[in-house]
């Protein structure tokens, strides 16, 4: 274009004569926006496998860490990492990154096209270089201090305000909306003074880079216009184009590290992300588990428990590594327990709260890290595939877990995938044995009705009998309960508890229980306190024998729920 | 553009700012403009003068060589500025926006605040504000200095030719109409159907983490996460789509300056060979021509987003919108004595389950004298909650009618209301805040030895164990980013709340959850020591402490068994 102008201008060429260049720059104009879309493009394609990679490596790590460490926090607050702090990844590699790399090179070809042309403007710019790593190094840190800073802040003051949303119901009880809204104003103010005296300084090192721009396309142009005029006479000839083409080349030099400003913020979000997502990758995971010889098919499964401990760390603060040695010391939610279940029989665990039930069902189900011996069939837990002793498991919380997705989904749950085919008639037949046949009469499309996430449309009784008919519908050897009928109303807990009484007398049942009347129709009865074994036997012995028993059925009969 | 009008009318608090903002910026568009224009020109002049030393001589190279000095160092001041006065508007809109929001949804009613709790709906809607507050400086602000730079440029250039003036106008105004059009058009579908796919994506996730006990004993395992990928891969497919269009937008900015500056210099140069300006001049409007789409640059991107944006605001407007509750605006009488009927009461819940509910409550009619303790027992699910969220007024009733001392509820203003009853809630919520902060709530005036005696009647002292070293037992920091409250923590906390706030009625939903049967009698105890004059309605499906009232009734289907 430089030369256009030139040919235009002094040697008064027309512009019919200059077609061909017309044409030519046309073509190199939209050969650079191409380009310009294929770096798009590419940065994007990066930025996604890397996501996908990542996801995969967090999903991984969350499988392994099993479901007591998901527990630990609210399950959105795990999904946040999974999918937006793994977002947040995208725009550093796909933006960021290129941009570095441009911020380096562009200034580089740069200066070896200009001095050819004017050694006297490629040391304005060579001299304005050495410049550029040093705004690299002042942009880079203060600016993403600053900007890192500033985003804490931001989400801070995020967390504040969504907490305070969460507790509205709470406020309002205490007649305090007016003082929290008061104290929203005034954290947002806070940030705001100090956001903005950070982003004073932040701001500043990236004007001296643009103050660096606008001087060098001052320079070269009162320095060629002063060689035209012959009042400078060193540097050597110089025409009019070689003038235009400098010129816009100046400020061309100082773009990318300008461009690199706009993406700093991408940077600071993904150090925050990386953080999280570190966080939760470099997690201690459960080791205990990896056997890998497969169970006895034929022979029933005797289950046998010898010097069960298992520890667990102190609570601490979120987020404090607490340094202190006594803090540090793990202490035990089961200690040395010892207990055989004979296969086919019915056992309850009772016990108050914090006793450790939940916690032993957990380890025998192998979710956690344990000291001692847990024997099934006689073969070790510790030298068994884990899969395959959880072929053998069915399992029903106190919560049940519904699916988004259709109730055959729901019932099935996955498990057609490994070749374990699963008909519609296994799937009736599983929910009548669940007492839920009369859930498919109220829904519009029987078994193919799409139930919303956590069972929004059915009542806890009705999502209980079909979590109920999905451990039943394919054949176990164990079954495990916690709690079955804890969240139920008197005919739900009826028609569960009638549903538990068809199961197959081979299969052994384990039932974590706070009601009494449940107890009777035990085999065995396991009582825990504070971690430890306190009863073992049938109710009827323990009743006689055991004062601890006793005294908890004594406690205990003052429930609602046993009338 | 209507969802949008109720934020944008936010702006007029900061009108000022704002607007600076924007000429701030116009004016670092046009130094920028400038500077590059006049180099052009007085390079391109100074070259023609230096073809002979007459001229050379009697060149005046000062004032553009001051020119070109000072627009340099107005564009870089200017930036500067431009840059602290928009982000500190928009902290100052942020913070306004929250504000408001809060402010807004105080007065809904508890049962459709209810459905917005639920799952991460308030997470996005805290992001949607976040998307609002973008508004000003991803569209606003851009859309006005692309305009004005467009009609002063092309101004300019029209003192030396009107041809080249329409052009360069019809060109930057064409950019301004279409670009943001297309854009819109573009990103408008795929914009949705990445937000529904990442909703998508997230509930999946969701799903796989909370049911991940089931999943192992299962092994559907690798279904949940093939069907994971999936979702993953249709979601990367819109971005794909989403960066396609970007790089389209960038593609046409590149492409559109270098053409657009060609086109002026094909139309100028015709112009020049007619006389009706020099070569300088043609140069000044080429490099005019180049600078200026530094204002265009930011437009295709802002309206690619538009419509997320517009969907934001929508969001947000529906729950604004919701019904609120109407109190009296005047001062009401106090309620004194605190005794409670309720006649003929009947509620349901409006819930779109498939299934036909019958009403929670039907017809339920109870007299409560002053003074009375009155505990009600039931299954999960028969309805006492809602009774505590009738006397909240969280809940309206569909017929009957609620008194207290002998007056219809509605007749009191909410700060007669929540003077009268105290609640310790079901769900407790744990601020994250300190200790302090957290009872305080319930009695701003309490000084440190009045809120340590209540932590230690309600057994939160138990706390200290995890406080760390020197701390205050009262700051100790709970709730997020610090200690989390196991569930009887929880209620002990509710009930340190309660006893902070005396009250001729008091009301309890499942106060001894989560408590061990000594414990709990213990917390009772005190409780009703406490509040020995009060009335008391206590929730329970326990019967420990159904020795120390003085009537106990049995809730079945809606209505109410008198056992004793």
């Amino acid at each position: 274009m430089a030369g256009m102008i030139y040919q235009l201008v002094i040697e008064d060429a027309t512009r019919e004569g200059l077609t061909d260049d017309f044409l030519w720059v046309l073509l190199l104009v939209v050969v650079r926006g191409a380009c310009a879309w294929g770096r798009e493009f590419c940065g994007f394609r990066a930025g996604a496998c890397v996501r996908v990679a990542v996801r995969q490596l967090l999903l991984d790590k969350l499988r392994r860490l099993g479901p007591l460490v998901i527990g630990e926090r609210p399950a959105g607050s795990w999904s946040a990492v999974v999918v937006e702090q793994v977002e947040e990844l995208q725009e550093f590699i796909a933006k960021y990154l290129p941009q570095l790399a441009l911020a380096v090179m562009i200034p580089a070809i740069m200066l070896v096209v200009a001095f050819p042309q004017s050694w006297v403007v490629g040391i304005i710019f060579l001299g304005t270089a050495p410049l550029i790593p040093f705004f690299m190094v002042l942009v880079g840190m203060k600016a993403a201090q600053a900007n890192r800073k500033n985003f804490q802040a931001l989400s801070r003051l995020g967390g504040f305000f969504l907490d305070r949303l969460q507790g509205l119901e709470t406020l309002k009880l205490f007649q305090r909306t007016r003082f929290a809204q008061t104290q929203l104003a005034d954290a947002s103010e806070d940030f705001r003074i100090k956001t903005m005296q950070v982003l004073r300084l932040a701001f500043l090192s990236s004007t001296v880079l643009e103050f660096f721009a606008s001087v060098s396309i001052a320079l070269v142009a009162v320095f060629l216009g002063m060689s035209f005029l012959g009042h400078i006479t060193f540097g050597g000839e110089v025409t009019l184009y070689t003038g235009l083409f400098l010129l816009l080349l100046a400020p061309e030099y100082y773009q990318p590290l300008r461009e690199l400003g706009v993406y700093y913020h991408a940077k600071a979000k993904a150090v925050g992300a990386t953080e999280e997502i570190l966080d939760v990758l470099s997690r201690e995971e459960p080791e205990a588990h990896r056997g890998g010889l497969s169970l006895p098919q034929a022979m029933p499964l005797t289950l046998e428990v010898k010097e069960l401990s298992v520890s667990a760390p102190t609570r601490s603060a979120a987020g404090t590594e607490s340094t202190d040695e006594s803090a540090n010391k793990h202490h035990l939610l089961l200690e040395r327990l010892s207990f055989k279940i004979e296969p086919g029989s019915r056992v309850g665990i009772i016990g108050s709260s914090g006793a450790g039930k939940t916690t032993l069902i957990n380890t025998l189900m192998g979710f956690c890290n344990y000291q001692g011996e847990i024997k099934i069939g006689g073969q070790s837990l510790a030298d068994t595939q884990l899969e395959s002793w959880r072929n053998e498991i069915a399992w029903l919380g106190q919560q049940p877990l519904i699916i988004h997705g259709s109730v055959y989904d729901n019932i099935v749950f996955g498990r057609e995938a490994f070749g374990q085919v699963v008909s519609r008639e296994q799937c009736l037949e599983a929910l009548a044995r669940a007492q839920g046949m009369d859930i498919l009469a109220n829904l519009p499309d029987g078994l193919d009705s799409v139930l919303k996430e956590q069972g929004g449309n059915l009542s806890v009784g009705q999502a209980q009998r079909i979590a109920l008919a999905r451990a039943l519908v394919l054949p176990v050897r164990f079954l495990i309960l916690d709690e079955p009928t804890a969240s139920l109303d008197s005919v739900s807990e009826r028609l569960v508890l009638d549903a538990l009484d068809a199961i197959p007398d081979e299969c052994t049942v384990i039932t974590i229980t706070h009601r009494i009347s449940q107890l009777n129709v035990m085999d065995q009865i396991l009582m825990l306190e504070k971690g430890r074994l306190v009863a073992d036997g049938s109710p009827a012995t323990l009743a006689r024998e055991s004062s601890l028993y006793q005294q908890f059925i004594h406690m205990n009969s003052g429930s609602m729920d046993d009338e | 553009m209507n969802d949008l009008w109720p934020f944008l009318k936010l702006y007029r608090q900061h009108l000022g700012l704002l607007s600076l903002g924007v000429l701030l910026a116009i004016v670092t568009l046009l130094a920028s403009l400038s500077l590059l224009s006049l180099s052009g020109w007085f390079i391109t002049a100074t070259a023609i003068a230096g073809l002979t030393f007459a001229t050379a001589q009697s060149f005046n190279f000062f004032t553009p060589g001051a020119g070109v000095r000072g627009f340099s160092i107005a564009r870089t001041a200017a930036r500067y500025a431009e840059r602290l006065v928009s982000h500190d508007a928009t902290f100052r809109l942020l913070s306004g926006l929250r504000s408001w929001f809060f402010s807004k949804l105080i007065p809904i009613s508890q049962e459709q605040l209810g459905q917005y709790r639920k799952g991460e709906l308030l997470d996005r809607l805290v992001a949607d504000i976040d998307a609002l507050d973008q508004l000003y400086l991803r569209l606003v602000s851009p859309l006005l200095s692309a305009v004005t730079v467009a009609l002063l440029f092309s101004l300019f250039i029209a003192f030396f030719s009107t041809t080249v003036a329409m052009v360069v106008l019809l060109v930057m105004m064409l950019w301004i109409i279409a670009m943001p059009l297309l854009f819109y058009v573009l990103g408008r579908r795929t914009g949705e159907s990445m937000g529904v796919r990442q909703a998508r994506l997230r509930q999946e996730v969701l799903d796989y983490l909370q049911g991940m006990a089931e999943q192992q004993i299962y092994g559907s395992d690798a279904n949940s996460r093939a069907t994971m990928a999936e979702s993953e891969k249709k979601l990367i497919a819109d971005q794909s789509r989403m960066a396609v269009m970007e790089g389209f937008g960038s593609a046409l900015f590149v492409s559109g300056s270098g053409a657009a500056t060609l086109l002026v210099l094909y139309i100028a140069s015709g112009e020049m060979s007619t006389g009706l300006f020099s070569g300088p001049v043609m140069v000044m409007m080429v490099f005019g021509m180049l600078a200026s789409f530094e204002a265009l640059m930011p437009l295709p991107v802002a309206f690619q987003f538009f419509s997320h944006t517009r969907h934001a605001a929508s969001r947000l407007r529906q729950v604004v919108d919701s019904p609120v509750v109407v109190f009296p605006e005047e001062a009401s009488a106090e309620v004194l004595r605190g005794e409670v009927q309720f006649r003929e009461v009947s509620c349901c819940y409006a819930n779109n389950s498939y299934a036909n509910t019958p009403p929670v409550i039907n017809k339920l009619s109870l007299h409560i004298p002053a003074g009375c303790r009155v505990a009600l027992l039931g299954k999960t699910g028969c309805g006492k909650s809602t009774l505590i969220k009738l006397l909240s007024r969280g809940l309206e009733p569909k017929g009957g009618v609620i008194l207290l001392d002998g007056q219809v509820i509605q007749g009191f203003s909410e700060q007669a209301l929540y003077r009268a009853i105290t609640f310790v809630p079901q769900k407790t919520h744990v601020f994250s805040a300190t200790l302090r902060e957290n009872l305080l709530l319930a009695a701003p005036a309490a000084s440190d030895d009045q809120l340590l005696s209540v932590v230690q009647d309600s057994g939160l002292d138990g706390l200290a164990a995890a406080r760390e070293n020197g701390d205050e037992l009262l700051d100790i920091w709970l709730g997020q980013g610090g200690i989390a409250l196991s569930g009887g923590e929880q209620r002990r906390l509710a009930i340190a709340r309660a006893m902070l706030k005396p009250a001729p009625i008091l009301v309890m939903d499942e106060p001894g959850e989560g408590l061990d049967v000594q414990s709990e009698q213990a917390l009772m105890g005190t409780v009703l020591r406490q509040f020995k004059d009060s009335t008391i309605i206590m929730i329970t499906h326990k019967k420990t402490s159904l020795a120390k009232m003085d009537q106990v009734f049995r809730m079945e289907n809606g209505s109410l068994i008198n056992l004793r």
